[in-house]
């Protein structure tokens, strides 16, 4: 065995055997986005999902009416006095009565 | 402070199109797509969930957003999260405060911190919805007579 066989032999192959497994380890957790963990920045916009509408319209254009709040604000006044979540004035009213609060 | 709420309702759908890409995999979002409409349609309840930041005051943020959170305030029950912060806030209406009183929303955020801090937001927030509406039980007009 020449110098050259003796060290892909020896030295290559395993590493070539080692870095494989390496790769096969990491892939998975790369393709995944980063999890959160208490502590770390979040580093996301604020999102604010709400549930679909009754009926199950999914991205349909009864949605769109939906929330526009123009129309529904007038809706609003209109016909509700008391779940109307603004003043006189135009700022919004409390509208909270109760809940909880917790940290992690 | 209304400059730094914005507002971003919208219901889960899958072809989003933002400019930055949401914070959870499509399953994920599944996941809390189908925990906020099954519990809002099961209880009557509006279910509306926020992550992101809110300001120095969380609970005063956390009212203003449940004022702004559309449809009848009363009856909308806003689960808000500020991860960087560390805090939950769950808001409740008037009328949904009848049906879910505080000590119930306490056991809620209990077990949802409790996920939280584990570093699972996803089965937090799943669970702690799944609780609430289990507490609230159905609208009136759904209940059997006896």
């Amino acid at each position: 065995m020449t110098v050259v066989e003796t060290l892909l032999v020896f030295v290559v192959a395993p590493l070539a055997v080692v870095l494989l497994a390496y790769g096969l380890v990491l892939l998975p957790a790369l393709k995944e986005r980063a999890r959160y963990k208490p502590g770390t920045p979040w580093g996301h916009a604020a999102v604010w999902y709400e549930p679909h509408p009754e009926g199950g319209a999914h991205g349909g254009g009864h949605e769109e009416v939906e929330h526009t709040t123009g129309a529904q604000a007038a809706a609003l006044t209109i016909g509700e006095t008391a779940g109307h979540p603004r003043d006189t004035v135009g700022n919004p009213r409390r509208t909270a009565s109760g809940g909880a609060r917790g940290t992690w | 402070m209304a400059t730094e709420l914005e507002d971003t309702r919208e219901p889960i759908v899958d072809d989003q199109e933002g400019a930055q890409a949401p914070p959870f995999s499509p399953a994920e979002l599944a996941r809390l797509d189908e925990a906020l409409t099954m519990s809002s349609r099961e209880t009557g309840l509006r279910f509306t969930l926020y992550i992101g930041e809110l300001p120095t005051d969380t609970r005063a943020g956390a009212e203003e957003l449940h004022a702004r959170s559309g449809g009848d305030a009363a009856e909308s029950v806003l689960v808000a999260l500020a991860p960087d912060q560390r805090v939950l806030e769950i808001v409740t209406g008037s009328a949904a405060a009848r049906r879910l009183p505080d000590r119930a929303c306490a056991l809620a955020v209990l077990t949802m911190t409790g996920r939280f801090g584990a570093g699972d937001l996803v089965g937090g927030i799943v669970n702690g919805l799944r609780q609430l509406s289990d507490q609230a039980g159905h609208p009136a007009a759904n209940r059997p007579r006896h």
